[in-house]
């Protein structure tokens, strides 16, 4: 099912004024897509998940799934989660305490009044899908965090929803659990072909699992791309920083031109930009603008060259295979990733920026 | 080690102490109703035992005793129930709706409960008398039911407060009505607190004096405490026999509601300090 967001806006009154959680996002989630929404934590991504699902009223704006409208705040059209046919798992799980593993999953069945038998087997298939068939008879606290969000997934699935949707459903399992889940979720998805919408604010767990992402901040929607798009196009210096571990270095600096050839500055020394990029640099010439270039996207060199610049070394950090190393170049901090051995602190090197990568913002 | 020990003993006797100082007067009770020649503050010396106390009251018409029994049972089995049944919707609209001013609502809830029994008696009373309900089940039940409400608002507000939202919302994704969550989720999951709170709402119907003695007559309506303070004796004596065997039986069907519910009411009680 395709899902489209128009203009839609939420906000909440509150006794210190009005809040805009949600500000005017336009969007397109395909079918069968697996589309995240990230962003830090506040941002409104949780909200416009809950907008979705019909748990909140639109303030302002509509909302489309397929070519059946669902929500619309001037229309007075609403339509309950139930009438939207949406499944949801809570970051908490939200598993009934007071019912067993095969009462949680079958529950969604009952209150839709299904026929015995076919509850049954649909709370048996969905329960081998996630292998929990042994655990049907315990209690929720019983059961392990990662058995819970099984069981929460399972009770999401079994009755076959149209809309798939998840609001952080991995941040209370344990890193390796998350990892491995992260792959099972993702697999599942695939073999159900259901439109899923994930809420996270791991830029990792949603690079590694979206086909698309959306980043949401303040309320609004800053960027939305595949995650190759956004590693390597971002729109601005926020998500340069927010997408990748560690996030972009961001320089201020200005652009130059001379006989042609465009320059970027740094502490004394300059360097030289390709011309075949010239269209990238051209509008930002004699203006301050930030520079922005991945840490793995910068080399160590052992030697000296027209294109590197002189840095000493602050800090080295291991993250196992490869290091991360805080150089600085006159006042200016950067990061590189690098796994050259034998690298010292307060060591001077020569770096070099992989000017194809090299991304430009506005200030 | 020896500190510990020590320590240990003063626990114990600490515990002991306490037991003891709290139910000397039910034990005292209890010895008094079974005794021969009841007096009030005989030495027990010269006890002996017999059981015409019990037997007198549970077979001498004129006493009525079974009859206060049943009334005080009636009266606050209905008075419990439906308290809690009140509460419990007000405590879910409370706690789950978008409501401006709800702690206005539960402070003023507070305050009314505040007011002393004794200053609304005489209103009441000519209450019940205009609507005929001097004497009546109806005339104790509705007067119980206002007194034990806030208490019992309260009590659940902060039970129902625990509860996460996110269980309302599921609910509602998996396709409930309100009716439904409240139904299937809230008050199963509650139930823990819901049976605690009409325990605790029974208990006050089944102790409460001051409106059972205004606004009962005779045997048709009144309760336990007010049927064992008028007790007589033939000639004008305190029958303290009688009083304390009947005493000593109408604490039982409490005694038997908390052993039966004990479990619930524990859980209902700490629930909350420990995150299950």
């Amino acid at each position: 099912m395709r899902v489209r967001l128009v203009d839609v806006t939420k906000k909440f009154v509150s006794l210190r004024g009005e809040v805009f959680a949600v500000n005017r996002i336009n969007l397109e989630i395909k079918d069968g897509e697996f589309f995240v929404l990230l962003g830090p934590s506040g941002g409104g991504k949780s909200t416009l998940l809950n907008l979705v699902a019909g748990l909140e009223k639109l303030s302002a704006g509509e909302i489309w799934f397929d070519e059946k409208l669902v929500n619309s705040a001037k229309g007075g059209v609403f339509l309950t989660p139930k009438e939207r046919n949406v499944a949801f798992v809570f970051q908490s799980y939200a598993l009934y305490p007071h019912l067993n593993v095969f009462e949680n999953i079958a529950f969604p069945l009952r209150i839709r009044s299904g026929q015995k038998i076919t509850i049954k087997q649909s709370v048996e298939k969905a329960a081998n899908t996630l292998k929990i068939s042994d655990l049907l008879f315990a209690k929720p606290k019983e059961l392990s965090g990662g058995q819970r969000q099984r069981v929460a997934i399972a009770r999401a699935i079994v009755r076959q929803p149209s809309l798939f949707l998840l609001d952080e459903p991995l941040s209370n399992l344990d890193p390796q659990l998350r990892l491995s889940t992260r792959r099972e979720l993702k697999e599942l998805q695939r073999k159900l072909g259901v439109t899923t919408v994930y809420v996270t604010h791991d830029q990792l767990e949603a690079i590694s699992i979206g086909d698309r992402i959306a980043i949401i901040r303040d309320g609004g929607l800053v960027q939305v791309g595949t995650p190759d798009e956004l590693y390597e196009k971002p729109k601005n210096p926020f998500v340069a920083t927010f997408i990748g571990a560690p996030g972009m270095n961001l320089i201020e600096t200005s652009v130059q031109e001379e006989n042609g050839i465009y320059w970027i500055r740094l502490g004394n020394k300059r360097i030289s930009l390709p011309q075949n990029r010239k269209n990238d640099f051209e509008k930002f010439v004699s203006k301050t603008c930030i520079l922005g270039i991945r840490p793995e996207h910068i080399k160590i060199n052992p030697f000296q060259t027209e294109q590197s610049f002189r840095a000493r070394i602050k800090s080295i950090e291991s993250l196992g295979r490869d290091e991360l190393v805080q150089v600085s170049i006159d006042d200016v901090d950067i990061l590189v990733l690098t796994n050259e051995p034998g690298l010292e602190k307060d060591e001077v090197v020569d770096i070099e920026f992989d000017l194809s990568k090299l991304q430009i913002f506005n200030k | 080690m020896g500190e510990r020990r020590l320590k240990s003993i003063l626990i114990i006797l600490g515990s002991i102490f306490m037991i003891a100082f709290c139910l000397m007067p039910f034990l005292y009770m209890l010895i008094i109703s079974i005794s021969k020649n009841p007096d009030f503050l005989a030495s027990l010396g010269n006890f002996q035992f017999a059981s015409d106390n019990y037997h007198g009251i549970l077979t001498i018409k004129s006493l009525h005793f079974l009859d206060y029994l049943r009334n005080s049972i009636v009266v606050s089995a209905v008075s419990a129930f439906i308290t809690v049944l009140i509460a419990g919707l007000a405590a879910y609209a409370i706690t789950r709706l978008t409501l401006l001013g709800k702690v206005f609502i539960l402070l003023f809830v507070l305050a009314i409960s505040m007011f002393p029994q004794i200053s609304i008696v005489s209103y009441l009373y000519r209450f019940m008398g205009r609507l005929n309900w001097i004497n009546t089940y109806q005339g104790l039940i509705f007067p119980y039911i206002a007194w034990i409400l806030p208490l019992s608002l309260w009590i659940l507000v902060s039970y129902f407060s625990q509860i996460p939202r996110d269980l309302d919302r599921a609910g509602l994704v998996d396709g409930c009505s309100k009716w439904q969550i409240l139904r299937k989720i809230i008050f199963p999951v509650a139930a823990p607190g819901l049976f605690s709170t009409a325990l605790l709402a029974f208990i006050f119907a089944f102790n409460e004096f001051m409106f059972a003695v205004m606004l009962t007559i005779d045997y048709h309506s009144r309760t336990v405490p007010v049927g064992i303070a008028l007790f007589q004796g033939l000639h004008g004596e305190i029958p303290w026999g009688t009083i304390m065997a009947a005493s000593t039986i109408a604490t039982v069907p409490i005694v038997i509601c908390t052993i039966l519910f004990q479990r619930h009411i524990i859980q209902g009680i700490t629930r909350g300090a420990v995150k299950g």
